[in-house]
């Protein structure tokens, strides 16, 4: 297997590991991003001002398969990377085609759930509560649009070239980029909607 | 729709003062446009500077930056400092409220991060890389965008002076005052997208010197081998990427109560306002350890080569570095112990203030007691120090003081507490950057400072900050609460608020000593130059180049052995540069940065004023920037053997 | 995690190994909320633990987190996030308990 990743700048160590640990690094700040909308998501869990809870709103099978759907993506991201690994551009392609569906059918879902609240005569301004869900769940929905766009701005390339370093080195950020979105999407399950039960 | 948004003909209204201030502004830009118009340099700054990718010009351009903001920030100051001195009693001074409002919220956010910040960033930009034995940072372009993302930022102080009004909420701006229904108007809007800007650049710095540090240091040089300065850069940017966060999160909510009427921080809705300032404080309390840890390191590399004496506790050093870190993540609620939590929440983060001095006491008396016994050099680089040590272990104190809820609850939000933080920030982390312009300028530019009027500057800025802020704790302690435009003619406030003038005018003369050093040692710089590259007997790696360093730092990689490893070599130690010339890997220059810095700038100026066809437009520009950027393929090149040579020789 | 040093870069098993255990530990939770009657306090563990059990699953077996070659940086990064993380939210969450009771909320 051929990485030959520039020595860029002569510093002894390869340009793969230092962009793919400077994206790893990007995504733990990502994580303290969520993790102050969690916490004022937390916050004002119970600040509802008469109008409808995560109880009264949501429904946790219909999260169950937005989770399914995730994971799968995850798993086919990380499928994509190992593809790209073994430098198999049509593995490589497809698999990131699948996530990038997949990606697109939570954003769909998420929009199916705004949309059932907005039928209800709720949205975002109707209580300090309700806030924080469309904050949480939108910042999650933007991140996927980043992940859809990102895709399509990378596959052109890969197409045409096929799996070189530079396209090793930037599927491999975007798979990572997938797997972190699962997790966070675990966060979401378990506190908004499982947590939201009780 | 109106394609001007909201933005109608009473934006341009504004008052003399307000007039005043935006032609200054004009005739300063004319005259810097005019003057390189005249020198025909447009092509020359374009290629070799707002397009570079190299970490020392883009240093120098931080630094230049934060200068011109410095300016502002000081007449911000001298304004307020007047109106102190006359507005009492009958006299309601010469500016409204509202001014006086703008004006010291611009005050704060000036300082804070567009000098601040920028003066940390461009140090660290132009010392770090080198004293690790690199080429450059991880990631030049990043590094790049991070200026103009600074600089975009920091467009808002300037512009919200002539179209429409900056926020008057203080720097913090907390809500619901600074909220939709408290503060319809524009000028918060312009605070949030000069902070969000320049705080995603500040972020991708964070991540950029993280990557750098961990990653690109020249064989042999493990950690504990680093420069203290790289440490203390190293904590400082694990601050960032954390907290930084925080606040872009915390600002992103406020943004979306303000443009989509959200109800997080909101006094209605079940809004929780208190959740604002619990946040803004995990972010900002941080976020002065951010300042003033590069500061320590900076303390910490001048401190035993002028002392010539290497560092007293390299490792207790490194531990109260360590210390310090991850301290300041729990310590944030002593910002509002006021705001009505229970004495046992109170008194944990109390404790973990006080606990906080300790690691920094330790820090005090390593620098202390490295100059104890050693050949100390008093040039303007010790006096800083020693001015900092003065000034900061003064300021420690009052914090420590103020750490006490029962105290806390005495002097919140009086000039008491103004004073302490004046005194922590113009102690620790000025005073840290006028060291580290005195010692390293010749390293950069080629020549040395001339030193007498340094040394003038120190003694204006030492005196003077004691005259001007000594007096705040008095009237903190008499009950003068802070951002007052005006009091009572009973209180007995005026003769101390006068002297405390005074000595911002003792300053301002220290400022125009600094001005003078440095038109007087460009004058000069032909009899001041650096010849020998290292005119201080220096101890690490940047002074192992000519001054200025070629762009590609090092012709060979060096290998360290040990900490300090140049005053090694020097005293006959291992040699640190050994082989043959190969051909150097460098990125190529880019005008990506700044069209996205461009564009990001107008995406800002667009939100407030509600454009929002703009807003999509340069939405899509920055991402188009952002493809373009992703799809070029002259992203960097060679320099070869025969280049590098050639440029060695002739040194 | 991303180490091009280790060969789960080029193996699909890890994956699928991930996915099973993600799987279980998710029908688990859902399970638990939907069809047992625990006390609220062990809902919340028990919940909340397993939801804690599928990132750890998924950060070994999809981003291959702790195998890399030393340094580990990569997860000496994530615990620092972590902490700090928890230390934000136990820390928010308790400062604002506090002063809902003073508000009498």
């Amino acid at each position: 297997m051929n990485v030959a990743d520039h020595q860029f700048p002569d510093s002894h160590h390869d340009d793969y590991s230092k962009t793919t640990f400077g994206f790893w690094l990007y995504l733990l700040t990502d994580l303290m991003f969520f993790a102050t909308i969690f916490s004022t998501y937390a916050v004002l869990k119970k600040s509802t001002f008469g109008g409808p809870g995560a109880k009264d709103l949501f429904s946790v099978s219909y999260a169950m398969i937005e989770t399914l759907i995730m994971l799968t993506c995850a798993f086919i991201a990380g499928i994509g990377g190992v593809y790209a690994h073994r430098k198999s551009k049509g593995g490589t392609i497809i698999s990131f085609v699948l996530a990038f569906l997949l990606g697109g059918a939570i954003l769909g879902m998420i929009w199916h759930e705004f949309s059932h609240v907005f039928a209800g005569g709720y949205d975002w301004r109707s209580s300090a509560y309700l806030s924080a869900y469309f904050t949480l769940l939108g910042t999650f929905a933007l991140h996927l649009i980043g992940g859809l766009l990102w895709t399509i701005v990378l596959l052109p390339p890969l197409f045409k070239v096929g799996v070189t370093s530079l396209h090793l080195k930037r599927m491999s950020c975007l798979r990572i980029f997938w797997q972190f979105l699962s997790i966070v999407w675990v966060f979401i399950f378990t506190f908004v909607y499982l947590l939201g039960e009780i | 729709m109106n394609l001007l948004g909201r933005l109608t003909e009473e934006a341009l209204k504004h008052d003399w003062i307000e007039y005043g201030a935006g032609i200054s502004m004009f005739l300063g830009a004319f005259a810097l446009i005019a003057y390189v118009t005249y020198k025909k340099k447009w092509t020359y700054l374009w290629k070799e500077w707002f397009t570079s990718v190299d970490h020392k010009k883009i240093g120098i351009m931080y630094i230049f930056v934060s200068v011109i903001m410095l300016v502002k920030g000081l007449v911000d100051a001298l304004m307020m400092r007047a109106q102190q001195m006359i507005a009492v009693g009958e006299s309601m001074g010469y500016l409204g409220a509202e001014h006086y409002q703008q004006i010291f919220t611009a005050h704060g956010v000036t300082m804070i991060f567009f000098v601040g910040m920028g003066l940390i960033f461009g140090v660290i930009n132009l010392v770090m890389p080198l004293q690790i034995g690199a080429r450059d940072v991880a990631f030049p372009f990043l590094n790049n965008l991070s200026f103009w993302l600074f600089t975009a930022g920091g467009m808002y102080i300037f512009v919200s002076l002539v179209i429409g009004a900056f926020a008057g909420t203080g720097w913090t701006s907390y809500p619901p005052l600074a909220g939709l229904k408290y503060s319809p108007g524009v000028g918060v809007d312009y605070w949030l997208w000069s902070i969000q800007i320049s705080g995603v650049g500040s972020l991708l710095s964070g991540v950029n010197f993280l990557v750098t540090i961990l990653k690109m240091r020249c064989p042999g040089m493990k950690l504990m081998k680093m420069p203290v300065f790289v440490w203390a850069t190293f904590a400082s940017m694990l601050l960032v990427v954390m907290a930084f966060p925080i606040l872009t999160a915390t600002l992103g909510m406020l943004s979306t109560d303000r443009l989509l009427d959200t109800k997080i921080f909101t006094a209605e809705f079940g809004g929780n306002p208190m959740m604002y300032i619990n946040l803004i404080w995990a972010w900002g309390h941080p976020e002065v350890y951010i300042l003033v840890l590069p500061c320590f390191g900076i303390f910490s590399e001048v401190v035993p080569v002028l002392s010539r004496k290497k560092l007293f506790g390299y490792s207790s050093m490194v531990w109260a570095i360590i210390a310090i870190t991850i301290l300041s993540f729990i310590v944030w609620l002593h910002h509002f112990f006021t705001m009505g939590a229970g004495p046992n929440v109170n008194a944990f983060f109390g404790i973990m203030t006080m606990v906080i001095a300790v690691p920094t006491g330790v820090k005090v008396f390593n620098w202390v007691f490295t100059m104890y016994r050693g050949k100390v050099r008093f040039t303007s680089a010790m006096l800083w120090f020693i001015g900092f040590v003065v000034l900061f272990v003064i300021g420690g104190m009052t914090g420590v003081m103020m750490a006490i809820p029962g105290i806390d609850f005495q002097v919140h939000n009086s000039l008491f507490l103004v004073a302490h933080f004046h005194q922590v920030i113009i102690g620790g982390v000025v005073f840290g950057i006028f060291a580290a312009y005195s010692y390293w300028f010749p390293k950069f530019t080629g020549f040395k400072l001339e030193e007498k009027y340094g040394k003038a500057a120190f003694w204006c800025w030492l005196i003077g900050f004691l005259v001007a802020f000594m007096p705040l704790y008095l009237l903190g302690f008499m009950g003068a609460a802070r951002r007052m435009n005006h009091y009572p003619a009973q209180s007995g406030w005026q003769p101390l608020f006068v002297v405390a003038g005074m000595g911002a005018l003792l300053i301002l003369v220290g400022v125009c000593f600094q001005a003078l050093q440095l038109m007087v040692s460009i004058k000069n710089r032909a009899k001041n130059r650096d010849e020998t590259g290292d005119p201080w007997d220096g101890a690490t790696l940047e002074w192992t180049t000519t001054s200025p360093p070629p762009f590609y730092n090092y012709a060979i990689i060096p290998e360290v052995h040990n900490r300090d490893p140049f005053w090694v070599m020097k005293r006959g130690g291992k040699k640190i540069f050994s082989g043959e010339y190969e051909k150097i890997h460098m990125p190529s220059n880019t005008a990506a940065g700044f069209n996205i810095g461009v564009l990001s700038c107008i995406f800002g100026f667009a939100v407030v004023w509600h454009m929002f066809w703009l807003v999509a437009l340069s939405g899509i520009g920055i991402i188009a920037a952002l493809v373009f950027r992703l799809y070029e393929k002259k992203t960097d090149y060679y320099v070869t053997v025969e280049e590098v040579k050639a440029i060695e020789m002739r040194k | 995690m991303i180490d091009s040093h280790h060969n789960w870069n080029t193996s699909f098993k890890p994956l699928f190994l991930g996915f099973v255990f993600s799987i279980i530990f998710m029908l688990g939770a859902y399970r638990i909320i939907i069809h047992s009657h625990l006390k609220y306090h062990w809902l919340l563990f028990t919940v909340i633990g397993l939801g804690i059990l599928q990132i750890i699953a998924q950060l070994v077996f999809f981003l291959h987190l702790g195998l890399e070659t030393k340094p580990r940086w990569n997860i000496a990064m994530f615990i620092y996030t972590i902490l700090l993380v928890l230390a934000l939210v136990i820390g928010s969450l308790w400062i604002m308990q506090n002063l809902n009771y003073n508000l009498m909320m």
